[in-house]
């Protein structure tokens, strides 16, 4: 059964941190685009 | 006298008499005070007479003269360490921080930060430098290791790495004399678009050489770098994610100065190929049902079908959480917001008032608080500027899109009013957001860019257009949540002008409208004047399109406010009009010194009907019978109606007055019995 698709705090943490390296606002699609690389990197490092 | 060596400590050996290499230590060591901060092999250059000085303390029974002397010939009897350099009168000696002369000076180019890195290295333009910086934060992200490795000298890596005992390792650590190519100092590229691959972890490697992490098409008759040097390579575990071999080929000219006795290593096999991908589903509710997305497969093409949903759901959480400032599409962390001043808000606000005219956000940053847009802070304070100007809605309002965000001072719109009120106009165009009007309003087709319009009376009375579905396709929408307007500009080329135009938003189930255009319309069309607005390249700039024609006469309707009534009168005009909509009195003779509806009437979209049945229909066994092209223009002199909403009066009210022609298309009765 696979997961549903959802924003978690820790992705909310990590985006976060990003913007805050970056220094500069962000758009919410690139954060969408970030959000969505984290997640396959997360789901590929578990296996 | 015995001769001997003096080591001094953690330094270099000195030869001659013991009391000369005493006094050539003592020296050595004053001279490495001196260049306390230089590096390993920098050259240190001390007059002979400061030496002297600095080592009376240490003899203060000879005299200057002799103690002078002494040094000469202490120093004289290390060459290796000490370089006598003459310049006219003045006698100075040489020598590095690690114990050699002038002869093992180096190139003193390289402790140039720029060479230390790449002595190729060249100017980059802004936008290489951002793709930089991207891809460089992107690698981070993507790296699975928590740890960020920062590309380091030797030296320091060594100190890092626990192998550094004190300043004799200087020289083992020194930075290669050629510099690393930047291609080879980077790890990763930074190339966003690289798509993960998963695949086995790589087994751990505790000391490998550096030939042996390099992919087999490494240069084979590279000498083999120092094993320390390779333990402290960056290591990298994730090379899988790449697509491609990590692209080391050449390896690093790491030259080390002393030799360092290497460790037997453990060979290491060859990173095994990447594994193809493997599926990282998540199931994703859409508006059609719940659907599969596989993170694994390309993320352009997961973005582009699930766009708005993904953006919906990540704006969500993100507008849910305190933390995240946002403003038109664009976040940022709050507590990294710079705040403003209320000296800066009263100057911003002044030089809006002293300009009379919209202003952007770029033009309070260069103007007021004097940022340039090459300031590295410049787009976070741009963001900041916006944020809390929005927060200022007493004296600030944004009318700007996200192309151009303008702002004015609040109830100052550099558009000239409406006689009505805002609120009634909305209420006009009422219309606009009902669902069963718009439902028989004609398609506008995709991609539509120009705007082809007959002016009504109602409209060129007011001096707006409707926000219909057409101008819609061609405005921008509003870029906040709560954006009551946006401020657009439209160009008339054939007359070279061009004047501010508001366009208001619609509000619950008011509609919007585009308000300004009243000396426009009032100086050169007439009601029933045709024209196009076409879209620019700045979504808030429209270009208006009439033709001019010869002069015309005709006796056209208007309005007399002395007489408070509708009057026809011998009129010049010099545009196009559309027959269908051109309120003639040949047409329309009954029009002639028609009443307004009174205000109460005026509200009920049935009775501006029925009266225009009864001025333009041809009455017959009780009933009337009008055309939808004769009833539209007599209906627009009260209120705006487009085709669909008078249709939707027509065909769908419970007025069961009306009833639509079944022999003719377009033809309606009115029957005035069954009010």
């Amino acid at each position: 059964m696979d997961e549903e698709l959802r924003v978690r705090p820790a992705d909310l943490d990590r985006l976060l941190e990003w913007m805050r390296r970056r220094g500069r606002p962000q758009a919410t699609a690139e954060l969408v685009r970030l959000w969505l690389e984290r997640l396959r990197d997360e789901a590929g490092r578990g296996r | 006298m015995s001769s001997g060596t003096v080591a001094a400590t953690s330094g270099p050996s000195f030869t001659g008499t013991a009391g000369q290499s005493a006094l050539a230590a003592q020296a050595f060591d004053l001279m490495r005070r001196q260049g306390m901060l230089y590096a390993a092999d920098a050259p240190i250059t001390v007059p002979l007479d400061r030496l002297v000085q600095g080592l009376t303390r240490h003899y203060p029974k000879l005299s200057a003269e002799k103690l002078r002397a002494q040094v000469v010939t202490a120093l004289d009897a290390n060459p290796a360490v000490f370089t006598r350099q003459e310049t006219g009168e003045t006698v100075a000696y040489v020598t590095t921080k690690s114990g050699g002369g002038a002869a093992n000076v180096l190139d003193q180019t390289r402790y140039m930060f720029r060479q230390r890195l790449n002595g190729e290295a060249r100017d980059v333009t802004e936008q290489e430098s951002h793709e930089l910086t991207e891809g460089w934060i992107a690698q981070a992200q993507a790296r699975t290791s928590d740890a960020f490795t920062i590309f380091q000298e030797p030296a320091a890596e060594a100190a890092v790495a626990g192998r550094w005992s004190g300043p004799a390792d200087i020289a083992a650590f020194v930075a290669p004399a050629h510099p690393v190519p930047a291609a080879d100092a980077m790890v990763f590229e930074p190339d966003l678009n690289v798509p993960w691959v998963p695949t086995e972890p790589l087994p751990p490697v505790e000391a490998v050489r550096a030939e042996e992490q390099l992919p087999p098409s490494g240069v084979p008759d590279a000498p083999p770098a120092p094993e320390m040097v390779a333990e402290t390579l960056p290591m990298p575990t994730d090379v899988a994610v790449l697509d491609e071999p990590i692209q080391a080929a050449e390896p690093a000219p790491v030259v080390a100065p002393v030799p360092v006795p290497t460790a037997p290593v453990r060979p290491v096999a060859p990173p095994a190929p990447p594994a193809p991908p493997r599926p990282v589903r998540f199931t994703l509710p859409t508006a059609d049902g719940v659907t599969t997305v596989d993170l694994a497969g390309d993320l352009d093409a997961i973005l582009a079908e699930h766009d708005a949903g993904l953006t919906a759901m990540l704006g969500k959480a993100l507008g849910e959480d305190f933390r995240f400032a946002s403003f038109g599409g664009d976040w940022y962390p709050e507590d990294h917001v710079e705040r403003f001043s209320k000296g800066d808000f009263r100057r911003v606000k002044d030089y809006l008032i002293e300009t009379q005219e919209a202003l952007s956000d770029r033009a309070f940053l260069s103007d007021v608080l004097n940022r340039r847009d090459t300031d590295p802070d410049y787009e976070r304070l741009r963001f900041s500027l916006n944020y809390r100007l929005l927060r200022e809605k007493k004296d600030f309002e944004f009318v700007g899109i996200p192309g151009d965000r303008l702002w004015i001072v609040a109830g100052a719109s550099p558009v000239s009013a409406p006689k009505r009120k805002p609120s009634e106009l909305g209420l006009d165009f009422r219309y606009l957001e009902d669902a069963t009007a718009q439902a028989l309003e004609p398609p506008v087709p995709a991609g539509t860019t120009t705007w082809d319009h007959a002016l009504t009376y109602y409209e060129y009375e007011s001096g707006l257009l409707p926000y219909s579905p057409t101008a819609r396709a061609l405005l921008p929408p509003p870029m906040l949540e709560d954006q009551r307007a946006a401020l657009l500009r439209i160009e008339v080329p054939s007359l070279f002008i061009n004047f501010p135009v508001e366009l208001r938003y619609p509000t619950g189930n008011r509609g919007g409208y585009i308000v300004g255009f009243d000396a426009f319309f009032g100086e050169y069309l007439v009601p029933g004047a045709t024209f196009t607005l076409e879209a620019t390249d700045q979504a808030n700039v429209l270009i208006l399109r009439f033709e001019r024609t010869a002069a015309q006469e005709d006796s056209l309707l208007q309005y007399d406010e002395r007489r408070s009534r509708f009057v026809y009168r011998p009129t010049t005009f010099y545009a196009a009009v559309s027959p269908d909509w051109v309120l003639r009195e040949e047409r329309f003779a009954r029009l002639d010194s028609l009443k307004r509806l009174d205000e109460s009437e005026r509200k009920k979209g049935e009775a501006i009907v029925s009266k225009a049945f009864e001025l333009v229909g041809a009455e017959g066994e009780g009933r009337y019978m009008a055309s939808l092209t004769d009833l539209l223009p007599v209906v627009n002199l009260e209120r705006p109606f487009s085709p669909g909403a008078l249709r939707a009066i027509l065909e769908t009210s419970h007025h069961s007055g009306f009833e639509s022609d079944p022999e003719t298309a377009g033809a309606y009765f009115y029957d005035p019995t069954k009010k």
